[in-house]
């Protein structure tokens, strides 16, 4: 009985923590006197959800198509790279300094490239959403190939095992649990290149509807857009992390 | 007479200009030969290991399993480690089936028999007690039970020889002498060469024909013992007083090794 009510608690939790802050939220702007201009109460930007809707939906599954294309590239070319990296040492060791070079630029510094070479709107967004979430991609992927037992690899190598063999047999499907914890966060990146790139060269996506919003001074409706990120990106979170659970269970149910 | 195991005054070193692991080591062993290689830590035990399943080549000094020189891994030789090693995203039966899918000939047949190959599997996880378990992930095991998965995957493609390096060093002594038992009846039927690295003299007394001492680093082999119990040896004979005189003289043999 006793585990049971803490089992449902922790069930509950993040509801209530969720509308806890909205409450929290609610309440220091209407006491605070807040004005609407500076910070809009939940209530006002729910409202403006309402007037807004059609306007949201479209640009929300606009942006939802470019970052999930942006993703989609990411995970395939995370997933090769990464294996090429954890393939061989040599590959490593050329290719880590530029890829940590790569990652440090700021992909909002790398769009007006962008925008020079395909133009305003959806490429963009796409390519930046792929550039700024494939990094953790590889390196988990390349640090999941690092952590094949060095005895397994004996046992395999002394069969007479080729490199491919063990890479098929342990290394790859040893990464997995890596891989799929970086979709996690991979996916969540790619929300934010992909508005981001929206933001600065696109006539569509929830970036584009923010900027226009802010340039009318339609605050609420700036921050509903916000609400509307941060919803697809939890959605898409617990998707993957979803897709984690059922295929590397076993990588969970060993630590239990 | 040739030996079926025979190293020949072997050299090892990991790192240039660091003292060599192996110096001039010898090990010679006939088929079917139970031997057990004790020694300080450090003394290369493991690399004799390396060196006979030919994952290392020998700097110096020639390594001949079954009149065949050793210059890469040859596949039939079995390994089991202190830890189990098991994938923990397979079965235990498909854990057991790992090395018929790497080693030839069978991995070429590998899908069209694998029912026998289970079969054999299943067969063999019997015998060490593990008939329920085939279905379990390793993770779901004990670890007693995970180390008898293990030997039975070292087993499994039926290897000339089964190399041990400290494969019971981390159970409890209850299950550790439950697994001596296991290693015994599997070795008495099959009567495969073994090589047994351990710390345990009593281990090594227990189960081998021979036991091989070595010295510090640089390792050799210092001192042979041949064990004169019949077999198969009852667990109760460790009590016996040749049997702790044997272990007693291992014992300080051990010693001066590390004295040097």
């Amino acid at each position: 009985m006793e585990l049971m009510r803490k089992r449902n608690l922790e069930r509950l939790a993040p509801w209530f923590v969720t509308v806890l802050m909205f409450l929290i939220w609610e309440v220091i702007c209407q006491l605070g006197g807040i004005p609407e201009y500076f910070l809009p109460a939940p209530t006002v930007i729910f409202d403006a959800m309402l007037t807004f809707h059609e306007a949201l939906i479209e640009d929300s599954l606009y942006t939802l198509l470019s970052t999930s294309l942006g993703f989609g590239i990411a995970v395939v070319f995370g997933l090769l790279l990464g294996l090429l990296i954890g393939w061989s040492k040599t590959i490593y060791r050329g290719l880590y300094p530029v890829m940590v070079g790569f990652n440090s630029v700021p992909k909002v510094a790398v769009v007006p490239i962008l925008v020079l070479w395909f133009g305003i709107g959806t490429v963009p967004a796409v390519l930046t959403a792929f550039l700024i979430s494939f990094f953790p991609i590889v390196v988990n992927v390349a640090t999941g190939l690092a952590t094949t037992e060095p005895e397994l690899e004996d046992v395999l190598r002394s069969l007479g095992a080729s490199k491919l063999d063990i890479m098929l047999k342990v290394g790859i499907p040893g990464a997995m649990p890596f891989f799929f914890g970086s979709l996690k966060v991979a996916i969540t990146l790619a929300f934010v290149g992909a508005v981001v790139s929206e933001t600065v060269a696109s006539n569509h996506g929830v970036g584009h509807l923010m900027l226009s919003a802010q340039a009318n001074f339609e605050v609420p409706l700036v921050f509903a857009g916000l609400l509307v990120l941060a919803f697809e990106g939890i959605v898409m979170y617990a998707i993957f992390a979803a897709i984690e659970q059922r295929t590397v269970h076993w990588a969970y149910r060993s630590h239990q | 007479m040739t030996h079926f195991v025979d190293i020949d005054e072997v050299s090892v070193s990991y790192i240039l200009g660091e003292p060599p692991v192996l110096e001039g080591a010898s090990l010679q062993m006939s088929r079917g030969e139970f031997v057990a290689l004790v020694g300080p830590s450090g003394c290369g035990k493991s690399t004799f290991m390396k060196l006979m399943s030919g994952l290392l080549q020998a700097d110096q000094g020639s390594v001949v399993v079954a009149n065949q020189e050793v210059t890469r891994p040859l596949g039939n030789v079995g390994m089991a480690f202190q830890n189990s090693v098991m994938l923990p995203w397979r079965t235990t039966l498909n854990n057991l089936l790992l090395p018929l899918e790497i080693v030839r000939p069978h991995r070429e047949t590998f899908r069209q028999k694998r029912e026998a190959h289970a079969n054999k599997a299943i067969e063999l996880l019997s015998s060490v007690g593990l008939e329920d378990v085939a279905e379990k992930y390793p993770w779901e095991l004990s670890g007693g039970m995970r180390q008898r998965a293990s030997l039975c995957r070292a087993l499994i493609h039926e290897p000339e020889v089964l190399m041990l390096d400290e494969p019971f060093g981390a159970l409890d002594a209850f299950t550790r002498e439950e697994l001596w038992c296991v290693l015994r009846d599997l070795w008495q039927e099959r009567k495969f060469t073994v090589l047994l690295v351990t710390h345990d003299l009593i281990e090594s007394a227990f189960l081998a024909d021979r036991v091989l001492v070595m010295s510090n680093r640089p390792g050799r082999v210092i001192m042979e013992l041949e064990i004169p119990f019949e077999r198969p040896r009852d667990l109760d004979i460790r009590f016996e007083k040749e049997f702790v005189d044997i272990v007693h003289q291992l014992r300080d043999q051990i010693r001066t090794a590390r004295a040097v």
